[in-house]
Formats: C-alpha cells, structure tokens, sequence
C-alpha cells in the first residue's frame, strides 16, 4: 500500500515459500504511525498471525525482515535491518538487529520489509532486484560456510549483468543453519543477525540466502531539515565521548577492562565476577595487538567494529560478549583463540553468545559429574571441532546445539544455566549491576542486555550510581527500553542513544553535577513514574542528546515530539510482551538462574546478588501490568494495541503443545 | 526514472561499454536499450555519447562533455565521517575507506582507491548520497 | 611505590599501559603520569579511580603497595 509518508517505500513483500508466490502484505499508513519499523512492525506481523502459528520451525512460523523509517535517509548508524520470528531457542518472540547492509539494499529495490513463510520444497536462494522475485536452485549453496556462499552469491549476479558486479545486499545462513542448530544465526556482509535463532527458522525453510538490489531511492519528507540535522547529528555523535572516541577506539570490546574493575565480568560460568588474566584478553590488547582497522557498519560514524587476522586473512574481530565469555567465562586466556572462534563461529553461522554460555555449561556440568562430555574449563585444544560438531550436529556437539536450558533440563544443573527464558545472558555480571539483572530477566527475547535496558552504563561503566541499590532502577530500566524500542523500530543502531547522556556527565566523573546524578537517580523512581505514566507531557524535541524524534518527523513527515517518540517505544515494548503472554510468558518466567539471586557473588556481602522478585514489583506497576506480568486492558487501550486480534486471546493460548518450556 | 537512448542511436557500442552496471544492451550498428531496472543514473553514456542519442532522466537530451572536463569529486577530510555511503554507492568502485595513519588513529575518511582516479565518471553520485555533504565538485 | 595501571581510550592516546610511582595521592599520581606522558593532567583527572579495587576519589591519600586504577567511562554492548 503506498504511503503518504516520507522515509518508507511503501511496499511490504509476503512471500510463501511452499507455493512460490509473491504478494504485497497489506501494511497502512495507520500501521505505520503506530508501529514505525523494524522491531516493532515485525511483531505487529507476527502478532497478528499468531494463532496460525504451530511452532518455530513448523512452516506456519513467520521470518520478517524489517527496515525502519529511517533506513536509507542518511542518519546517522541507520543501515540496520531487523529480523523476527518465534524463536526455535526460546519458543517466544524473539527479534535480532543487524548492521549489514541488507536493509539498506532493500529499500533500494523498493521494500521496507520481508514477510516469509511456508517452506520450499528443495533448497533455493531469492534474488530480489526491484520488483522481480526470482526463485534459484540452492542445491549447489547448501552446506556452504557463509562467507563462501556470499561470494558464490556475487559471481551468480555478475553473470546476470553481463559479468558486471551488481551491487547487493545479501542475508545467508550457514551449515549450523541448515541443520537447525537453535541459535544459528542470519550473516550479512561480515555482521549477524545472530540471537535467537532466526538461522534455524531461515533454514527450516529451505531458504540458503536472498539477495537484494535495486534503483529506487528513499523519500524524505523534509530533505533540507533531515540534511542540517544530520550534519549536526554526525558532528554530535563524533565528538561524545563514547561514541566518538571510546568505541572507535577500543570497539565494544574496550568494557571489559572497566567490567573486571566493578566485578561484572562473568568469570567461569558466571561463579565470579572477575577474571585475574583478563589482561590477556581485554579491548585494550584487542587494540593494541591485534586490531588492523577499525570498520563499521554502513552509515554509521561510530566504527566499533575490529578487523584482524586469523591465518593470514582479515576477518572481523571479536564483540565485548564473545570476548568475555570466550574469555573469562571458561578460563581462557587466549587472545588468538578467540579470534579464531569468533570467525568459525560466524563462518558457521551461529551465536556467539549462546555457543559460549552453553559450552561454559557444559564444562560446569562435567565438573560437577552432571554430564560426561569431555570438556572442562581452561582445556582450549578442541574447542574448534566442538564448534563443528555442533553445526553439523556431531556427537555431544549435536546436544550443545540444544542451547543450556534443554541441556539443563535433561541433565539437570539448571541454577548454573545462565539463561533467561531460554536465551543465555551477555557477558555482564548482573549481581553487581542489579539494575541490567532486572533488565536480562524481564527482557521481551529473554536474557538479552539491550533488551533489558542497558542499565549496566549507569552502574558503574560510564558512570558511577550506586551498583547495589535496586531502588530507582526499574523506572529508568523502562524509559531506557522504550527509548531503545523507539529507535531500534526506526532502523537505527542503539550505539546511537548514549549520546542521551550529555557529554560532560561522561568527560568529568568527579565534577558535582555527575556526582549529583549518580545520587538523584537511585531516588528518582517517582518523577521518573510520572514520565513512563504520561510520556506525552514532554510535547517537544531534546535538544541534541536525543535527536530521534525530530528526525522521525522530517523523514516521514508525523507528528512527532519526544514524549510521542517514547509512547511509541512502550507501544512496541508492550506489544512484544503482549505476544509473549500468549505464548506462556508471565511472572514466572521473568527469571534468572538461581546462581545469581540466591548466591552472593562476594562470599559474605549479601548484597551481591540480583534482588529480582521486589524489583520486578515496582518494574510491572511502572508498565502497567498487572501482578503476574500480563498488561491490563487499561494499559492497552492508551497504547492503542486494544482493537489487535493477539489482545483478544487469552493469555497462555497459543502454541502450547510445542511450547513447554513457559 | 532511468536513462533512455532515442532513435538517433547508430550503435557504436561505446555506452554499453562503458555503462558501469552493465544496463545498456545491444547489437552493433543496432539501436541500444537500457535497462531500466539497473540504471543508476551515473550518465556516462550521456557524457560520452557522439550523436546525442541519449535523454536523461528528465527525458533532456544530454550533451556530450570531453574526458577532461568530467568533475571530480574533493572529499572534504574533516567533515568526512568515513560512514562509507558513497563509497557503497559508486558506480566504478573508485572509492574506499582509507584506513587511519598510524597505529591508534581513529580517524577513517573516504578517498579514491590508489589508482583509480581516471575511472571516475564524474557522475556526482557520491555528492548526492553523502549525509554530511562533505563531498564536492 | 605505588602500582598505577591505566586502562580504556586514554591508555591508548597516551600509550602507557602501567608505571611505577612513588605518590601520596591520587592528585600526585596524576600531576607524576601527566609529566611522564605529556598529557595535560586534567585528562588524567577526568578519569575514574579505583584504589586496590575501591572506587576512589581525587584526593584519596595512596600508601606504599596499593594498585591504582584510571578508567576511562565507556559504554557499548
């Protein structure tokens, strides 16, 4: 349906593998004020398809690509594209972002989203070019490690055009893909959709790659306004100190050093927050030894990503979670090592956080006489044939492939099966950031730290409130989400919302008004309360450090404020949640492992642990959920998500029979 | 809107030669065509037409421009974020990213690949695409 | 002798990843990294301070042993 509004293309492709037809899924401008893009449309989507849905990797599950309104119009980090389904690993919602530069391609032939379902009935790859929708042989691709498959795809297009290379984007998956491994992952250029296994659901359907290309170009409302303010934006963000200076430097791997001061690196299976050779293995050697250039996505400014060399070749380099938990978190001390997992991983296309928290598991598990599998923490030497093995789903690698809470399930040890439901934690310790605790265990996709608010920034990495204290907290946890909802739906990288903290509140950490901050928002709670309730007070745009909205209003041309922007935010938080309801979810499974609320991470100071079940109070009261984590009626009808089929349906309704783990 | 090549066309093949997407197609001596769904816009085949055969995308007949006098693109070095856009965008892969100087510079700007200076077609892509407008001719 | 350790951005500008000192103070300790670097002192003050893995403050007081840390706040994930 074509729009009115700028910064969308207007034409959402269905697309059903089984029949091989292409249809245009009817998507309004309505739709598109409410839901924006990205995360946010695809679980509208998914929502409203829910009750056909029979499982995650029944054919009935759906993979939606997204794009967001701001995709292709030149702000700042906004190639991102988003990928949802019901996830194999979680069996609920679940959404992964990614940086490649398939969103970007996609809206140059003319789409903002993908919807996919069915199943082919052999292996294909789709090409999109514009409006052609061509169905190709994948026979000769399957089984192909991704970085291959994406040159096999390049030649295969440059044939077309006459020998000339045609400029595209690509998603593809890997072997671990192929054989339904439950977190393997979509790649893009050298950039993965990597969380929840939407690898597994792309190759349930026998669908090895699409490729996308084409000419048209993107529309913005007001050019001359979106232009001036990406100038300011980019000089912004270039000259804040985390997004400027830090993560250009040291890549996200640059945390590791800061989280091992505040005891929140997750250190042998999460047992300790800290790892005594982490030197070996933090950002600063990444950078100092190892980094040949920094890279970053498509339009983005920031350029955290790394580059090194593994055999000679230049690969990408590892992320803050995969060093951590590659690192620390089964005692490796090996800088070289991880570098290579991290590119077989990828080359195998699987998460590299979910591998590394099921692998630690393991070794937890033989420890303690649970399993006997061979592995035990510290033994480096196999580890690339265990990577392997899972992909192809080979002897113990084909149970690894499982994730940690079946494991946990089968073999018992589920208080040290560090997952949230069903999605294994990042590399930060929440039992020294109490605040990201409550974050991993109410996140939409389970264990997830963006998801969850990202409130370890506050505690203790870039400033310094109080690490312990869960008064405050849930109230930020939520304004953070909401914020990061908003302007992930946009299409927008996260990276892009620290420059929400000012830049002097980072630069001068002993000045009086960053002392004051740390103070006031441990005790902000209410006024912070006031916000969530009634986000449309704010009826204007935040100077600078939250740009978002503003530029939401002269790419598409709504009606837009800050306190819109947020309200939109909730709406998507809520509307995944809501899916998630009626999938099982409620207060039960906001959960963490016992290890990190029962047990005091410092032996003796029981304040070290994750005080989940009161903050979870205070956390569903601000949402406006009721007691057991389901949102009310009241709260659904201010969002506008009153009049969906999904909020009809009684919680627990759907799937239940694939479904068990909820 | 693409490119379109009139009837003046004698088939002296130097557009589809020379077009970088390989969207013009056509037989010697025969009147060409272009691809609508893979042009770009870049105008080379405007620029080096002979007869004026070719309407650009605003149905104008363009007219033919000596090499030399083809713009160039000047990147400007302290505005450049090195967000890559233009270099993903040009038709000739003339540019890239041009790594930082010495070990722990982050700076990342966008320049011509070594080399390949004389392939740019001056077909002002790069400028119109750039977010900043840190490109100009 | 004081053990200092610097880590984050201003480790890499700066290019010293550790140094032995004799200091008093963190005060000191910054006024000594700041002459042997170059680096104006307020760069080093504008960083966060842990002393044997206590957050500490500008003028915390140092004794002879103690390991002195200067972070860089970052944030990313």
């Amino acid at each position: 349906m074509a729009t009115s509004y700028g910064g969308y293309m207007g034409k959402v492709a269905d697309i059903d593998l089984t029949t091989g037809t292409i249809r245009e899924y009817p998507w309004s401008d309505e739709e598109r004020r409410l839901f924006l893009g990205g995360k946010t449309m695809a679980a509208k989507i998914i929502g409203d398809h829910l009750a056909e849905i029979r499982g995650p990797l029944d054919e009935t599950n759906l993979l939606v690509i997204s794009t967001g309104p701001f995709t292709g119009t030149g702000a700042p980090s906004s190639s991102r594209f988003n990928v949802s389904a019901i996830s194999p690993l979680t069996g609920i919602l679940t959404s992964s972002n990614c940086g490649g530069n398939f969103g970007y391609y996609l809206k140059k032939a003319g789409y903002d989203a993908l919807v996919i379902h069915g199943r082919s009935e052999k292996p294909v790859w789709l090409e999109i070019h514009n409006d052609q929708f061509t169905f190709h042989d994948g026979q000769s691709l399957w089984g192909m490690k991704t970085g291959h498959t994406q040159e096999a795809l390049d030649e295969a297009l440059a044939e077309q055009s006459g020998g000339k290379r045609r400029k595209n984007g690509k998603i593809v998956i890997g072997p671990a893909g192929e054989n339904l491994v439950k977190y393997a992952s979509i790649v893009s250029n050298e950039r993965l959709a990597g969380r929840g296994g939407v690898g597994a659901v792309m190759g349930s359907k026998n669908l090895k790659a699409v490729t996308v290309s084409g000419n048209h170009t993107v529309p913005v409302h007001d050019k001359e306004k979106m232009d001036k303010l990406n100038r300011s934006w980019f000089k912004y963000l270039r000259s804040h100190p985390l997004t400027g200076d830090q993560l250009p430097r040291l890549g996200t791997a640059g945390l590791i050093s800061s989280m091992q001061m505040k005891g929140q690196l997750s250190t042998k299976n999460y047992t300790y927050g800290q790892f005594d050779r982490f030197e070996k293995v933090n950002g600063e050697t990444l950078a100092e030894e190892h980094n040949i250039v920094n890279k970053g996505c498509l339009t983005c400014p920031i350029k955290c990503a790394r580059t090194v060399q593994v055999d000679g070749k230049a690969v990408k380099g590892p992320e803050l979670e995969t060093l951590g938990l590659l690192g620390g978190g089964i005692l490796n001390d090996s800088m070289e090592l991880i570098l290579r997992w991290n590119y077989e991983l990828d080359e195998l296309g699987m998460d590299t956080i979910t591998a590394a928290n099921t692998l630690a598991w393991a070794m937890e598990a033989n420890e303690k006489g649970l399993w006997n599998n061979g592995l035990a923490f510290g033994d480096t030497a196999d580890i690339s044939r265990v990577w392997e093995d899972t992909a192809y789903r080979r002897g113990i690698g084909d149970e690894l492939a499982e994730g940690s809470r079946a494991l946990s399930e089968k073999y018992g040890g589920k208080e040290f099966a560090i997952h949230s439901k069903g999605m294994e934690l990042a590399a930060y310790e929440p039992r020294r950031a109490v605040g990201l605790g409550l974050g991993y265990a109410i996140s939409n996709r389970g264990g997830c730290h963006l998801n969850g608010g990202y409130l370890v920034i506050l505690e203790g990495l870039g400033l310094n409130v109080n690490q312990q204290t869960p008064h405050g907290k849930p109230d930020v946890t939520i304004i953070f989400q909401d914020l990061m909802e908003g302007t992930s739906s946009c299409g927008q990288c996260v990276f892009t919302t620290y420059g929400f903290f000012p830049p002097p509140l980072i630069h001068h950490p002993h000045a009086w008004y960053t002392k004051a901050f740390n103070a006031i928002v441990p005790v902000a709670g209410p006024v912070l309360r006031l916000l969530t309730m009634f986000p449309q007070v704010v009826c204007f745009h935040l100077p600078m450090i939250f740009n978002q909205s503003k530029a939401l209003k002269y790419a598409t041309g709504m009606k837009v404020t800050f306190g819109s922007f947020l309200k939109a935010g909730k709406r998507g938080y809520t509307l995944e949640r809501l899916i998630n309801t009626r999938l099982g979810i409620s207060r039960k499974d906001d959960s963490l492992p016992k290890r990190l609320t029962d047990v005091p991470q410092v032996e003796g100071d029981e304040k070290t642990k994750v005080p989940l079940e009161s903050m979870k109070d205070v956390y569903y009261r601000g949402r406006g959920w009721d007691k057991d984590g389901i949102p009310t009626e009241k709260t659904l009808k201010k969002l506008n998500l009153d009049h969906l089929a999904v909020s009809q349906m009684p919680a627990g309704s759907c799937m239940q029979e694939v479904n068990q783990h909820g | 809107m693409s490119y379109q090549i009139t009837e003046n066309c004698i088939g002296c093949t130097l557009c589809a030669k020379n077009c970088p997407t390989g969207a013009i197609s056509g037989q010697l001596k025969e009147r060409h065509a272009v691809d609508a769904g893979l042009c770009v816009d870049c105008g080379v085949c405007g620029k080096i037409c002979p007869k004026g055969a070719v309407l650009d995308a605003r149905g104008k007949t363009t007219v033919k421009v000596p090499k030399d006098q083809w713009k160039k693109p000047v990147i400007d070095p302290v505005l450049c974020a090195g967000c890559s856009v233009c270099v993903e965008n040009c038709p000739k892969d003339c540019l890239e990213i041009e790594g930082p100087k010495f070990h722990g510079d982050i700076h990342t700007i966008a320049r011509f690949v070594k080399g390949r200076e004389k392939d740019c077609i001056g077909c002002g892509i790069c400028g119109d695409v750039c977010p900043i407008e840190a490109i100009h001719f | 002798m004081v053990n200092i350790k610097l880590f984050g951005a201003l480790r890499l500008k700066c290019g010293i990843s550790h140094m032995e000192v004799y200091s008093s103070s963190v005060k000191d300790a910054c006024r000594l990294l700041s002459k042997a670097t170059g680096f104006p002192e307020k760069d080093f003050k504008n960083c966060m301070f842990m002393i044997n893995g206590q957050n500490a403050r500008y003028s915390s007081k140092l004794e002879d042993g103690d390991e002195l840390v200067f972070l860089t706040p970052s944030g990313g994930g």
